[in-house]
């Protein structure tokens, strides 16, 4: 095996990699883009918006904005020790926003965000959140948690992340040659060994479970994660029990 | 990652994996079919939503099937390993250069 790393340029990281196969050049990129948690908003407790967007398109705003992590202080809320609906000071961090305009129209940027973590804060401090007219205010409390990208593309690290496999028509297996652009949350390089480990500690569960035997587990085939279920978007669920009851009554 | 033996014959295993998808179970395949007692090796997913796949590995020589299981894991772990390590060495030569250019 040959790895050449040919430019580190900001966010943007291109290296190849010489005699591995495909299935582990895409199994590093998957793991790029779906497993490699990073920081972003997940709950938010909005307690005066008078702006024109809705408090739902507020919070799918605010949790798009990407944050810088840091992996060694934290820990993904499921694998956290305090088992806590709002999490701990491990699992969490406390991101508020207290902003209005008073006689001329105002812009809300990222940079008004104020963090109780300075480890944790935007990548940009320019980011639009929201155009306030006169008299409009924001203000809410949130959560910034660590989350896996298929989980919710808000927790996405990279924006571009692929490879190119040049064949050369030897036996070699050829060269496959990655680009990987992070959004600014965690360095580009640290994406890409982040990936190996988890996909190593992916591989030792899975030997240890063979091992010891353990292969009789019980597997929902539909199971929605509970992230769905307390994430933004958890609208709809209260509804459906309401409906069956007029029914019943009919 | 949850596992679950559905079939287990003298050569044979077929096991759900739930959890997993294309990216452990591909690289794994791959690695599998690199084994010479493991005659054969594939995975497929009953349905796009469904968070499971199913493996089968068939072996002969007198193997067992869990041996190729672990045998294989541990050949994509080293393969995982000597990429990290390179990488990491040639990320530090990076560094170290860029600091050199800087001074």
């Amino acid at each position: 095996m040959k790895v050449d790393v040919l430019s580190i340029n900001g966010d943007t990281i291109k290296f190849s990699v010489k005699g591995v196969d495909e299935a582990f050049a895409n199994a590093l990129r998957r793991t790029m883009i779906s497993e490699v948690p990073c920081m972003a908003i997940d709950d938010i407790f909005i307690f005066d918006n008078s702006s024109v967007f809705p408090d739902e398109e507020l919070a799918m705003r605010v949790g798009f904005i990407p944050f810088t992590t840091d992996l060694k202080k934290y820990t993904l809320p499921e694998k956290c020790e305090c088992k806590s609906d709002l999490g701990c000071s491990h699992c969490r961090a406390v991101i508020t926003l207290d902003v209005s305009a008073d006689t001329s129209p105002r812009t809300v940027y990222s940079r008004d965000l104020v963090s109780e973590d300075p480890s944790i804060k935007p990548v940009s401090p320019d980011i639009v959140i929201a155009k306030l007219a006169p008299k409009q205010a924001i203000k809410f409390e949130a959560y910034a948690r660590l989350g896996v990208g298929n989980v919710h593309a808000k927790w996405q690290p990279v924006s571009m992340c692929v490879y190119k496999h040049e064949t050369g028509g030897d036996k070699s297996g050829g060269l496959f040659i990655f680009t990987v652009e992070s959004t600014g949350c965690l360095k580009p390089e640290e994406v890409v060994s982040e990936a190996v480990r988890i996909l190593v500690e992916k591989l030792n569960t899975f030997q240890e479970k063979i091992r010891r035997g353990e292969a009789s587990d019980e597997i929902v085939e539909f199971e929605v994660s509970e992230e769905v279920g307390r994430g933004l978007y958890s609208v709809g669920a209260g509804d459906f029990e309401e409906e069956e009851g007029e029914e019943s009554q009919e | 990652m949850k596992l679950n033996i559905v079939k287990r014959d003298q050569d044979r295993i077929m096991m759900e994996v739930g959890d997993e998808g294309h990216t452990l179970l591909n690289l794994l395949q791959s690695s599998l079919l690199r084994l010479k007692y493991v005659k054969m090796a594939g995975y497929s997913k009953p349905h796009p939503l469904m968070n499971k796949s199913i493996l089968t590995v068939v072996t002969n020589d007198g193997k067992s099937p869990e041996e190729a299981l672990v045998e294989a894991a541990e050949n994509a772990k080293i393969m995982l390993n000597e990429f990290l390590s390179d990488f990491e060495k040639q990320i530090l030569f990076t560094e170290i250069n860029r600091e050199k250019q800087a001074s």
